[in-house]
């Protein structure tokens, strides 16, 4: 009796160590065709129960609050394009210069999973993946609104990390006084760091993204916006001052998001 | 006819799982199904079905392919070799093995921390509970 339980936990230690080697090896080989294969199957199995679980309960219930938040989308969008169009207006006439009209690439997914907070998460995970041509450090867009930076690629999925993710960065401006500096995520809130302390920053105002650009090709367009300075942060004996920017989109609603695949 | 319920069971709880992590709720469902298993069905077949179920979520969180069972696997180490040299077969060891693993594994896979240490209260509390209970006689019998 003694040695039959001797054996069979024995048998078991060894299924363990060969399931944890095996466990470690598909770890190392993550990228191997075998394992991408099996990723996809899965994913694709998850994908449609997922997309309609986080679908439901996202809808807008009230028609009217739904409306007015689209209009004041609408109008928040209008200025910022206002005041793009009025420097690049300025621009034109100080230098009269052209530039060419840039050609963009968009590939819809739909949000189906969250990481972090549900109120203010800090990744997201959307069904489109390497299928779909997507690659790390490409910008997911709604609108005109930033909604973040994918950060991994999977077969069918991917990973978005949103603005409030500690590990977010982007380089953003002020259109409205060309004040320059970079968003930094800080969990609760988005930081406007680095902006020189002669720059002028107005409370309200709207920061979008500057632009930027890897040596592939990859990574977030000019004029998105980021989100509303809610407070400033200066002192005078410092070189740089600061300012807290809270997202204008609600982020807990998203479900469609735009990757912008070429730019 | 039991054993194939069970498997139905347990399959539909994971489909489930599967399903609601990090879609609804930021808490690692899976990983507390596998625990689960770990601890009550010491049979070869179930460690299979953790490792494939590990390598599922795996799959649907995009990150961290292969983290999952490797994690359970080392508190199915941990928790077999402390077997092995003291000799005892407690529960209350092997459970408290597991959760400091739940904890490691929401903490480097980013769930809900505040979710994971709600869960394990209630835990503690409803078997604080269920034993007082059991004293008086007021359940089983």
């Amino acid at each position: 009796m003694n040695n039959t339980i001797k054996s069979q936990r024995k048998k078991i230690l060894i299924t363990i160590i060969v399931l944890s080697f095996i466990s470690l090896l598909l770890f190392f080989y993550k990228n191997s065709p075998p394992v991408l294969f099996f990723e996809g199957i899965v994913q694709n199995v998850f994908s449609a129960p997922k997309s309609i679980l986080y679908t439901i309960g996202k809808k807008d219930i009230d028609k009217k609050v739904a409306e007015l938040t689209k209009k004041n989308r609408e109008l928040e969008a209008k200025m910022v394009d206002y005041q793009l169009l009025k420097r690049d207006n300025e621009a034109l006439k100080s230098q009269f210069v052209t530039s060419g009209e840039t050609t963009q690439s968009l590939v819809a997914a739909k949000i189906i999973g969250f990481q972090g907070n549900g109120k203010i998460p800090s990744q997201f995970i959307i069904n489109a993946g390497k299928k779909e041509g997507l690659k790390e450090g490409m910008s997911v867009i709604f609108g005109k609104y930033l909604v973040g930076k994918i950060v991994t690629v999977g077969q069918n999925y991917s990973v978005v990390t949103t603005p409030f993710n500690e590990k977010f960065k982007v380089l953003a401006k002020l259109p409205e006084t060309n004040a320059n500096g970079i968003i930094l995520g800080r969990s609760d809130l988005l930081l406007f760091d680095g902006v020189v302390i002669t720059d002028t920053l107005k409370k309200d105002g709207i920061i979008v993204t500057k632009g930027e650009v890897d040596s592939r090709g990859i990574g977030v367009v000019p004029d998105l916006i980021i989100g509303k300075i809610t407070s400033i942060s200066k002192n005078e004996t410092s070189p740089f001052q600061s300012a807290e920017v809270m997202p204008v989109i609600e982020y807990p609603k998203l479900i469609d998001v735009f990757v912008i695949s070429q730019m | 006819m039991t054993n194939l319920k069970y498997f139905l069971a347990l399959l539909i709880i994971s489909f489930l799982g599967v399903v609601l992590e990090t879609t609804v709720i930021n808490f690692p469902i899976v990983f507390l199904i596998a625990s689960v298993l770990l601890l009550f069905v010491k049979k070869i077949q179930g460690y299979i079905g953790i490792f494939i179920l590990g390598f599922i979520i795996d799959a649907v969180r995009v990150t961290n392919f292969g983290m999952t069972p490797l994690f359970l696997f080392g508190a199915a180490l941990c928790i077999l070799l402390y077997e092995k040299y003291s000799g005892s077969r407690d529960l209350v060891v092997a459970a408290v093995i597991l959760g400091a693993m739940a904890f490691a594994y929401v903490y480097f896979l980013s769930y809900s921390l505040s979710l994971l240490i709600v869960f394990f209260a209630l835990v503690v509390l409803t078997t604080i509970l269920l034993n007082i209970l059991k004293k008086r006689g007021v359940v089983f019998g």
